[in-house]
This record gives C-alpha cells, structure tokens and sequence, in this order.
C-alpha cells in the first residue's frame, strides 16, 4: 500500500490484511473469491434492483404525494414508522428470494462444475469453504438491504416524514439478519444436495410451503389436536402460537411490528386464531381498548415467545442448514 | 521418507470396485509416471490422496502425514492440477492467481506465474473466456504457487497443443530441479516416457508394475533384440557359433553379413565381444528396444499384436 492512496482504500486494505493475519480467518481468501465471483452474475444484479425499486417504493411514493406534508397540515405527524409498516410486506417475502438466488448455487454449482476440485485442492478444510462462502454469500445478500434501507432513508430524510432512527435502525438491524438466515439457508441446502438444480427446487419448495402454508399449520394442528386428543383451549393457543413462530418469515415479521407496536404481547397474540382468548386464558390479561387499538394489558409472556426466544427461532435457520449442510458436504466424495 | 505412500488402499463406489488393495510408494525427489488405460482407477488415487473422496478401505500417507486427518496440512505443501475441474467463468486470470497466492499465504508474483506457463498477455482477461489449453496453463500456474513440496498432477496434457506439452514436461523437470517430488497420470505413454524416473502402471484398479523406465521395458519385453552386420560376410559362421554359446543369448540367426541376436538387454556387449574375438569386424549394429507402448500393450494384456517381431 502506497502512502498516496486514498484513506479508504488504506484502511480497507488494512483491514484486509489484519483479517487474513488473524489465526481463526483461514477462510477469509474463499469468502473474498467467493464475493468477487457472485457479484459479477447479471441475475443477483436484476433481482437485486427489482428488490430495491420495491423495497423503498412506499417511501418515494409518500415523498411523491407529499403525504408527510399532509398529515402535518391535519396536525398530526407521520414518523418513518409509516413507512416500515409498507416496507414490512414487501422484504418478508421477497428478501427471502434474492437470498435464496444468492446462495443456492454456492457449493453445488461448483460440485457440478468441477471448480470445487480446484478450491478443494487449496489448504482448506470443507468446514473453511462453507464458512467462506457463507460470509462472502451473505455480503452480497447485505447489498439490496443496504441499498434499499439507504434509499428509503435517503427518500424519507428530506420528506416532511419523522424518521424514527431507533425503529429504524433496528428494522435495519432484523431486516439484514433475515436476509442473512435465508443466504444461510440455501448454502446449507447447496452443500448437502447432489445439483444445484435440486438445491433450487428444495429451497424455493420450503419457502413457498414456509409463505403459503405456514400460516395454516399451527391452526390446523391446534384443531387436530382438540378434536382428537382433547386438548383445553389454551394448550390450543399455544400449539398455534408455537408452530407460528417457528417459520422464520413469521419470527421476523412479528419482530419488526413488535418494534412499531412497542409491544411483544400485542404483536404475538395477533398471530393466533383468537387474539382475545389468547391475550386472556393464555397469557392472563385483560383486553383494552387504548388509542391504538385494543392492547392485552396486566399479560406476561411467557420467555418460550420473548423477543429473545424469537430472535433464536430466527437464527435456527440459519443454524441448521449450515450444520447439515456441514456433515452431509464433510462425508461426501466429490 | 517416502513423498506419497498407499497401504492397502480399496475404493468402492456402490457394487463397483475402483481401487483394489493399491500399495505403492512415490520417493521424494523422483518424478513418478502414474500410467494406465482411462478407467483404470487413476483419478479416483489421486482423489483419495486429496481427500476429494475417502478410500473404504486401506491407509495412506502423504509427505508423512495421515491422507484424510492431515488432509489440509497436505494440501498446503502440495501443487494440483486436478482432472476434470472448471476454472471460475467471471474471474480473471490474475484473479484466481491472486486467491491461490492468498489461500497458501505465499508471494508469488502472479505476473511471473502467468509469465512462465505463456499466458502472460491474458493475464487480465476472465478465465471463461479462455481457451481450454489456456485454462490447463493457468490451472497449472495456480498448482505452482509456494513452491510446493510435491505437485499432483492428473492427465497434466489433456487440452494441450504439442508446444504445450512441451512446456508442460520442461515445466515438470524444473520443478524436479528445485526438489519437488512430482507425480502425474496419463495415458499417454510418450509423455510418461520422456520426463519419468519411476513409471507405475495401474489397471482395473490393480498396480500391475511399478518400476523404473528402463526396468519396466526390460521385464515386459524380456529380450532385447540386436542386429550386428559383419564387415565380411564370409565370417557369419563362426560369429554365430560364438554368440550362442553366451548364456544370455537365446536366439541367433544369420541373413547374408547380418546376425540377428535375441538376448537379455545387458548382455549386448558380451554379444559383441564375442563377435570381435571370433576374429570379425563389425560393420554396425543396432538395437530394438520394446517401446513404451509395447511395454505397456504387455502389462495389459495385449501382448499378441504389438510384441517386437523377430526374425525367424
């Protein structure tokens, strides 16, 4: 590194060569290739673009209609919360997409291909390559979020539109994470299946089950179980709020409104059958009417549905994927 | 120490045996030639030296560490040149140097590298659109970052035009030069020939030979067979006489001034000794060795067609 370069590209070589010295960074070279190689395909590109153009489309469009100008004429305020509120169903199911695009191909492709014989030939252990390719696949998954968080913020700043910066910043934080969990999700699939064809297939058939049918399985297991093993309506509830929280496009979801809600109870019960029965068989409160809308007020949640309980839920798919992925990849031949 | 040792070592893919019970050992230092017909378990060795695949039966090490438990510590003192691989379509030349220079924390000058297996002036270009003999020299040039200790390399001419393989082979005896043990498959006998100290021959998953070059000739042909022409035609009689009483010698016949000898290869000066002391001159004389291929041909089966033909 000459002196006269730029600060940036000074403290990023730095970097750089502080994590390639460090004793755990072995696979810092693969995540690196990795990134370089996965950034060059047109496809993550075109998806990527769509996936910002939709993400902070409810922030240009409030810009555009001049909507925070509105609500301060009416003498309201209208904070970014407004806008998360739009954004939230747009990133809960197409994130999930871009990522599983981004990841899918990472050790199939290459199995197929014969490249991996190369990157196996290197000093690296298989455990290093699904490491790197995790971390440098991710990266590339943090780019339409950032961007599109960046956008969105870009729009809403000069708006008449309040940012919250708290709410904000932690959407940010819950939004990368989930983009995160289903990177990892498709490079697990992608080191455990023989093509990258059937690693396609496999993730996208989960996440379509996960979005479309999800939602069914908790209710329907709930009533399976009180018409034939006769369970109280509570242990009902339970079942339903349980089997819903464990599909991570839910958790995050009930994060983030957890987040605009300012409430964990609030944001839980609504994702059982009866919101009300939960909020006071379940939990044992008492439903209120407030000028936000009914809350369950004197409730305590149990920690099985606790922020950090969820947070976990969340992180078990990136978890899971990633060690199966690591046994059935170590145990294979080539 | 032996460079690369195979104990034992069985592979099998469902009902198929690849590999059965394979013992071999490659010195350090010597360049070995790993031959044998497509099929013949080549590639599924080297597989199981890299740890590409894992042998169901039998042990193995490579420069003295365990081929599966050390497989990394290995893999940092080894070159490859894989068979069958694919080089990253997106990323150039220098690129995939520079990650190879990266993952074995070495500093080579990916310029030099690129420099000395020819492909210098497409150094910036990306590897998808490279020819495939241009992708064998670059593979070839990332198997030669940090000076390893041994190079691997799988079917090394496969995709090169005649300079290539040359330069492949000046490439292989260079690096021998420098100290590294290098071992290589093929199938093309020639290649193995040229640059080999110790050729091994593998089929249907057996090593059926392991030896030098010219040991192997010499076992598989046994003889060797010598034409002396005489100076004077009128001596055969006597030449003749005296050459078949040598012990090593189990054929003579005459045509004209020309004797045709059949004996072991190392008893062609005792045959021309002979010649001279039975008061002959000679005029010339020449050898056939069994080629290679014929060699080759033998170990595997085929003797009838290509055995030397000798004069009856």
């Amino acid at each position: 590194m000459s002196a006269g370069e730029n600060p940036v590209t000074r403290l990023l070589g730095d970097v750089d060569t502080s994590i390639k010295n460090s004793e755990f960074a072995d696979w810092y070279p693969v995540s690196k290739k990795e990134f370089r190689d996965t950034v060059r395909s047109p496809w993550i590109w075109l998806l990527s673009f769509i996936f910002i153009v939709l993400f902070a489309l409810p922030a240009m469009l409030g810009l555009y209609f001049n909507i925070g100008q509105q609500f301060a004429d009416a003498g309201a305020s209208l904070t970014s919360d407004a806008y998360v509120q739009f954004a939230l169903p747009i990133a809960a199911p197409l994130l999930p997409a871009v990522a599983i695009v981004i990841g899918y191909a990472a050790i199939a492709r290459e199995s197929e291909r014969g490249s991996l014989k190369i990157l196996l030939s290197l000093p690296y252990t298989r455990g290093e390559i699904l490491a790197g390719k995790f971390v440098g696949r991710s990266a590339i998954t943090l780019i339409p979020v950032t961007v599109g968080l960046l956008t969105a913020l870009l729009v809403l700043v000069p708006s008449q539109i309040e940012v919250a910066w708290e709410t904000y910043l932690l959407f940010a934080l819950a939004t990368m994470a989930y983009g995160v969990v289903f990177t990892a999700f498709a490079i697990g699939l992608s080191a455990a299946l023989k093509t990258a064809r059937r690693t396609m297939a496999a993730s996208l058939g989960i996440y379509v089950y996960l979005q479309v049918f999800w939602s069914n399985l908790g209710p329907g297991l709930g009533r399976l179980l009180s018409d034939h093993a006769n369970i109280s309506q509570v242990t009902r509830l339970h079942v339903e709020l349980f089997v819903s929280l464990l599909s991570p496009i839910t958790a995050y979801q009930t994060l983030v409104q957890e987040l605009l809600q300012d409430s964990a109870i609030r944001s839980r019960i609504l994702l059982t059958s009866s919101p009300q029965a939960a909020c006071e068989e379940m939990l044992g409160g008492t439903i209120e009417m407030t000028q936000t809308g009914p809350q369950c007020a004197e409730a305590a949640l149990p920690p099985q549905y606790g922020t950090v309980a969820v947070v976990g839920y969340l992180l078990l798919w990136l978890v899971v994927p990633l060690v199966a992925g690591y046994f059935t990849f170590e145990g294979k031949d080539l | 120490m032996a460079a690369i040792e195979l104990d034992g070592v069985t592979k099998q893919f469902g009902n198929l045996t690849a590999l059965q019970g394979v013992d071999l050992t490659v010195e350090e230092g010597e360049i070995f030639g790993f031959l044998g017909p497509n099929g013949a378990g080549k590639s599924t060795t080297i597989n199981i030296l890299l740890d590409f695949v894992r042998a169901t039966d039998g042990s193995a090490t490579v420069l003295g560490h365990d081929i599966h438990d050390k497989s990394k510590a290995i893999r940092a003192r080894t070159g490859v040149l894989p068979e069958g691989y694919d080089v990253y379509d997106r990323l150039t030349g220098r690129q995939h140097l520079q990650f190879v220079v990266e993952s074995k924390g070495a500093d080579d000058d990916p310029d030099a590298l690129a420099e000395r297996v020819g492909i210098a002036d497409a150094i910036d270009r990306k590897a998808g659109g490279y020819s495939k003999g241009m992708q064998q020299r670059l593979v070839l040039a990332m198997a030669l970052v940090g000076e390893p200790d041994l190079l691997i390399l799988d079917e090394p001419t496969t995709g090169l035009d005649p300079n290539g393989a040359r330069l492949m082979r000046e490439l292989i005896r260079e690096e021998n030069e420098r100290g590294a043990t290098v071992f290589f498959s093929s199938h093309i006998l020639g290649q193995v020939e040229a640059v080999c100290d110790t050729v091994g021959i593998l089929q249907d998953g057996r090593l059926i030979a392991k030896d030098s070059v010219e040991g192997l000739r010499e076992a598989a042909a046994g003889d060797t067979v010598l034409r002396v022409t005489l100076a004077d035609a009128d001596g055969v009689a006597d030449a003749s006489a005296a050459v078949e009483g040598i012990d090593e010698v189990s054929a003579v016949t005459a045509d004209g001034a020309t004797l045709t000898v059949t004996c072991d290869g190392d008893a062609k000066m005792a045959v021309l000794n002979a010649v001279e002391e039975s008061g002959n001159e000679v005029a010339n004389f020449e050898t056939e060795e069994a080629s290679l291929d014929e060699v080759f041909a033998a170990y595997t089966g085929e003797q009838e067609q290509t055995q030397p033909e000798v004069d009856a």
